[in-house]
């Protein structure tokens, strides 16, 4: 009896499992398979391998996918490449890189100094995890828009530049779990305060860091509502892509440009996920084990 | 040994200094400016004026008509409570069984965290097309009939969307509550399974009570997301969606975007006194909850 409800429950979430597992796998055959295709053999063929196989797409696409954009009252064309892979990049690294450096450095801080700020900083990070503000995008935008920031990258990066959330807690563990042997040898040698956290400190933790940053540039490469909301003449991909699928008017409108557009928007993610699936899969903890 | 003490203050001061003035001024400046907002109207002539409760009073009217306030309430429960059900609910039965590597647990765990990989706007343009284009094309095939797209049809397109935001929700989850399950002490697991214990009492009795502080985490943390999950609404169908269909997380993304373009601070205002309602039930709602899951939750004894 025991073994049988053993066997009916996990049979149960091993079919669910494979439910899903068989429709991100047929999402993602059906993503290539479209972009390989030309309309008329997308036309007749939905669902099957292309009867020609139009790698040509993927070179037409970036050379004819462009968006138009407002601009200080003036319409401008921004192609593909370079100027929406730049975007991107300088959306998604930057991004990525502040919002992961900031947590990191102010959490070692807050770690290692056991003062009354630090202490008011701890606080500040749970006090706004717990309690949320709803709404404030409007203000935020009048901000940006008095500093001359708004629609502009370095704007983004100002709002990414904060050490609030889930990851400063990740970090702050992460330096008071270290034992603090190393960091007081090399005081007795003579090291600096930023030499011990640059040299010693960081490379203890640079795995997490590692981890925390590629989470971020997944997140901000396939976010496109940011990028829309705050630089709406400086598409990314993602919200070029969004574009894309939801216009009518462009010359790209066709299913198998869509997804080539889709395609090349997914690749670095899927080969980043591939290179860092190992780390990405472990090591990351939320609130803890009861003891 | 002033001289230490100064560059130690100097170094702490470098490390927190900026990031502190960015909290002050994105964080407390702008929070700050929302409730003005709150309590102001605008003019193009005039400019801003205090106007009292006047834009709160505007979101119990509904001025358009279209009863976009009460569609925002209850597809805003009835997605938490899926989310929360169906979403929660299924990421601990994965999570459990790719903790316990049953068969096929390592790629399960990778198709589960793809969704997060491959990006919603390319989901939902494929979802989109399947669903519009591929399965009328099939049942064409098949039966004979020509169906209309899904996405358009009325009775059927929330409860697609809806479904679609379960699926695309799970990766992180099972992520970060498998995590917590390989904490599990080996010894209480090797022990109760000794004395026969069955997976789903195992899942009950031993997992659910030792991972529960991830768990609170969760559930306190997403009791906001009640008023700010778009449901993907905005990537599947732009400024288009009828008001039956709206959650606030959209209309707030929405009517924000929309008055970007012009500046158009009377929607800001109005917007504003939105977000500060929501607020102000959402934080309670939370402390509420939190100390209800903490007083009442598993016991590990």
């Amino acid at each position: 009896m025991k073994k049988s409800n053993k066997l009916s429950f996990n049979f149960i979430i091993t079919i669910i499992l494979s439910i899903i597992t068989l429709i991100v796998m047929f999402a993602i055959y059906w993503v290539i398979t479209t972009s390989l295709k030309d309309n008329s053999d997308f036309r007749k063929n939905f669902f099957g391998v292309p009867s020609v196989w139009m790698f040509k797409n993927y070179i037409s696409v970036f050379e004819n996918f462009v968006l138009d954009v407002t601009r200080d009252g003036v319409i401008l064309q921004v192609s593909l490449f370079p100027d929406i892979i730049v975007n991107s990049l300088l959306y998604t690294v930057g991004g990525s890189f502040v919002f992961t450096l900031t947590p990191c450095f102010v959490a070692y801080a807050v770690a290692k100094f056991d003062c009354k700020f630090s202490k008011f900083l701890y606080f500040i990070v749970i006090v706004t995890m717990a309690l949320p503000i709803i709404g404030n995008q409007p203000a935020m935008i009048d901000l940006l828009y008095s500093l001359g920031l708004y629609d502009n990258i370095l704007g983004v990066w100002l709002q990414k530049f904060n050490f609030l959330g889930m990851y400063f807690l990740v970090f702050y563990a992460s330096y008071k779990s270290l034992p603090k042997d190393y960091s007081e040898a090399a005081y007795i040698d003579g090291a600096s305060e930023w030499r011990v956290l640059l040299q010693i400190m960081f490379p203890l933790v640079k795995s997490i860091f590692l981890t925390i940053f590629v989470l971020h540039f997944i997140e901000l490469w396939n976010d496109y509502s940011v990028p829309v909301l705050y630089l709406p003449s400086h598409p990314t991909i993602a919200y070029g892509v969004w574009r894309m699928s939801n216009s009518v008017v462009t010359g790209m409108n066709t299913a198998p440009m869509k997804m080539t557009a889709c395609a090349i928007m997914v690749i670095p993610t899927i080969i980043i996920f591939l290179v860092f699936r190992e780390r990405l899969m472990k090591n990351l903890s939320l609130g803890g084990l009861k003891e | 040994m002033k001289k230490k003490s100064l560059k130690k203050q100097l170094f702490y001061l470098s490390l927190v200094g900026l990031p502190f003035i960015q909290f002050l001024l994105f964080y407390c400046f702008v929070n700050f400016k929302s409730i003005l907002f709150a309590f102001q109207s605008y003019d193009v002539v005039e400019g801003f004026a205090f106007n009292g409760f006047e834009n709160f009073k505007q979101i119990f009217i509904d001025p358009t008509g279209k009863n976009t306030m009460k569609y925002s309430l209850q597809n805003s429960l009835v997605l938490y409570l899926w989310t929360l059900l169906f979403g929660t609910g299924g990421a601990i039965l994965f999570s459990n069984y790719i903790y316990k590597k049953f068969f096929g647990s390592k790629l399960f765990q990778i198709f589960l965290f793809l969704p997060n990989i491959i990006s919603g706007v390319v989901m939902v343009t494929v979802y989109k097309f399947i669903l519009d284009q591929g399965i009328p094309l099939l049942w064409r095939e098949i039966f004979g009939v020509q169906l209309e797209p899904l996405l358009s049809q009325k009775s059927l397109k929330f409860g697609l969307v809806l479904g679609f935001s379960l699926f695309m929700g799970f990766g992180t989850n099972v992520l970060m509550y498998t995590s917590t399950m390989s904490g599990i002490s080996p010894s209480v697991v090797e022990s109760a399974e000794l004395d026969g214990i069955t997976p789903f009492k195992e899942l009950i009795y031993i997992t659910l009570p030792m991972i529960f502080p991830t768990f609170v985490t969760f559930i306190t943390v997403g009791v906001a997301t009640i008023f700010t999950n778009q449901m993907s609404l905005y990537t599947f169908y732009g400024a288009d969606v009828p008001s039956d269909m709206y959650t606030f997380g959209y209309l707030l993304y929405k009517e924000v975007k929309q008055a970007t373009v012009i500046m158009d601070y009377e929607t800001f205002t109005y917007m504003s006194a939105l977000g500060i309602l929501l607020t102000i039930i959402a934080v309670p709602l939370t402390l509420g909850i939190k100390k209800f899951l903490e007083k009442f939750g598993p016991s590990v004894d």
